[in-house]
């Protein structure tokens, strides 16, 4: 646990200290929702309607460059083949960075909801959720982008390769996040939120468990 | 602390094959406890491919390896705490300072040095709350040292500790291996400086094409040679050449070697050797364009048993 919680405090102390790199992808997200609010017009109803949906495609988009980022330290020279000399099992070390992905994907996506808010209309009565749904998609995000972030680290066109790998493994995520976030926008009368909420949590599961594993065979190799 | 064995690293028969190539053939290695262990040779020698399998981070497709009395099996946590490695180059976090990197690594070993401690090793003290991007090439060799060392390991593998370095960071990086020789800990050293390795170096093995094809005491190899100097000498102009028959004739002198132009003597007694070269060459008509002594030196040992220098094979 120690050496989670040391591995864990190292990745947020360098996400703090880049946070001007997140500034970029920050306003990187927010021209994106800006761009497709424009594309859809005046017209309260859809923008209302689609707030979700833009939402997450805004956070997708900018995931990857977060992703890429904070595995930069490591692409270089012989960082992951220094991984399998220390006497930790990766498997800790990429829980440690995943979930500080998580966090700063989080923050991201509640930095572009009162953007969202602005340019969609999207208020919603459970903003606690709506933050703890940010938080789950995140998750479903961030752990198989950091996996994907590593195999394509020493990749000469991993800018491509990134999102290309990434976008369809986690269109399950994308599809239940949109739904669970559309439904706490726009109200949820047939009660279907926990429903798209187990299928998230289901996926993130699954996600976390096989990214965890296949983490250090990836090093390895 | 384990028990201690009376030979940290034990390899036999180590076979590593890439394709059709044999990166290692069939080497052997016996490192004592204690002792500073030097590798030598030149690249592609397979010395990286010997550590990387000693390291456990490759596995051979022939051989035994036993490390600190253990073989590799599973994931070898315990036995990783228990060592240090330096690999040649690594990248630490630019945004990161010394002492949080070094707090970074000793938070992965269950035991060893405090951060104070580790920084006063290498000299790094007053750079403690440097960013590593701010470092020199060194400097930063010294924290990649420092890393090494946080676990107070009893065995360290060091591949080419001061490649690349300047002669000041070079020495430093000497005092560092010297602190540990006297603190009692393992050291293996790959290095191509024979110089590095005749100063640090309890035992060198010299490699070459996978294999070992000389083990001893620096001291010992160099007298292997049967002389303790060596006369470099080349002539320029034209006309009737010494041969190298004429050459070992010389008083004095224990091997001839050729490489283009230039001629190598090895030789007991420089006072004999060199009047009676000089007195060969001048009965020819010719002058030496370059004449140079030294005392043998590892390279020579090298050059001797393979008939190549080490920047060249």
């Amino acid at each position: 646990m120690n050496v989670f919680r040391a591995a864990l405090y190292k990745e947020l102390l360098l996400q703090w200290r880049t946070r001007a790199r997140v500034l970029s992808v920050v306003v990187f997200g927010a021209t994106a929702l800006l761009l497709m609010s424009f594309a859809i017009g005046p017209d309260a109803g859809a923008l209302r309607l689609h707030a979700g949906g833009f939402l997450w495609l805004a956070l997708l988009l900018s995931s990857t460059l977060t992703l890429e980022a904070s595995l930069e330290a490591e692409t270089e020279q012989q960082a992951l083949e220094g991984l399998l000399l220390l006497p930790v099992p990766p498997t800790i070390l990429f829980y440690a960075k995943a979930v500080a992905n998580t966090l700063q994907l989080a923050l991201l996506g509640a930095v572009l909801v009162p953007v969202a808010i602005v340019l969609y209309g999207a208020e919603t009565a459970r903003p606690l959720a709506l933050f703890g749904l940010l938080v789950l998609g995140a998750a479903g995000l961030a752990a198989p982008g950091t996996l994907y972030a590593t195999m394509t680290a020493r990749a000469r066109a991993k800018q491509t390769l990134l999102p290309l790998l990434l976008f369809p493994l986690v269109v399950p995520v994308l599809i239940a996040a949109t739904k669970a976030s559309s439904l706490l926008i726009l109200g949820d009368p047939m009660r279907q939120l926990a429903a798209w909420l187990t299928l998230l949590g289901g996926f993130c599961g699954i996600y976390w468990t096989l990214c965890g594993l296949m983490f250090g065979l990836i090093v390895e190799d | 602390m384990s028990a201690r064995v009376e030979a940290a690293v034990v390899c036999r028969g180590l076979v590593k094959r890439y394709g059709s190539v044999t990166a290692v053939d069939g080497l052997d290695l016996e490192v004592r406890s204690g002792e500073c262990f030097g590798m030598l040779g030149p690249n592609g020698a397979g010395k990286t491919t010997t550590i990387e399998i000693l390291e456990g981070l490759n596995a051979p497709d022939a051989g035994e390896v036993v490390v600190l009395g253990e073989r590799w099996a599973g994931d070898g946590m315990a036995l990783r705490a228990r060592l240090g490695i330096q690999l040649q180059e690594t990248k630490y976090p630019e945004k990161l300072t010394v002492a949080e990197t070094l707090a970074l690594f000793r938070s992965f070993y269950p035991r060893g040095l405090s951060v104070a401690e580790a920084l006063a090793v290498v000299a790094l003290q007053e750079k403690a709350d440097a960013f590593v991007r701010g470092l020199s090439g060194g400097q930063r060799q010294r924290l990649s040292l420092a890393c090494a060392l946080v676990g107070d390991p009893e065995l360290v593998f060091l591949d080419e500790p001061t490649t690349g370095l300047d002669p000041q960071s070079r020495r430093q990086a000497w005092d560092i291996v010297e602190d540990l020789k006297r603190r009692g800990r393992t050291v293996l050293l790959t290095t191509h400086y024979m110089e590095e390795a005749a100063r640090l170096c309890d035992r060198v093995a010299i490699v070459d094409r996978g294999k070992v094809i000389a083990l001893g005491t620096p001291r010992e190899l160099i007298a292997s040679l049967g002389a303790e100097h060596v006369v470099e000498f080349a002539v320029d102009g034209t006309g009737p050449a010494p041969t190298s028959q004429e050459l070992a004739a010389l008083p004095s002198v224990q091997a001839v070697e050729r490489e283009a132009a230039a001629w190598r003597l090895s030789v007991r007694e420089v006072h004999r050797a060199v009047p009676a070269l000089l007195a060969v060459l001048a009965e020819q008509g010719r002058e030496p364009s370059q004449l140079s002594v030294h005392s043998a030196t590892l390279e020579d040992v090298f050059v001797h048993l393979t008939g190549r220098t080490l920047r060249d094979a």
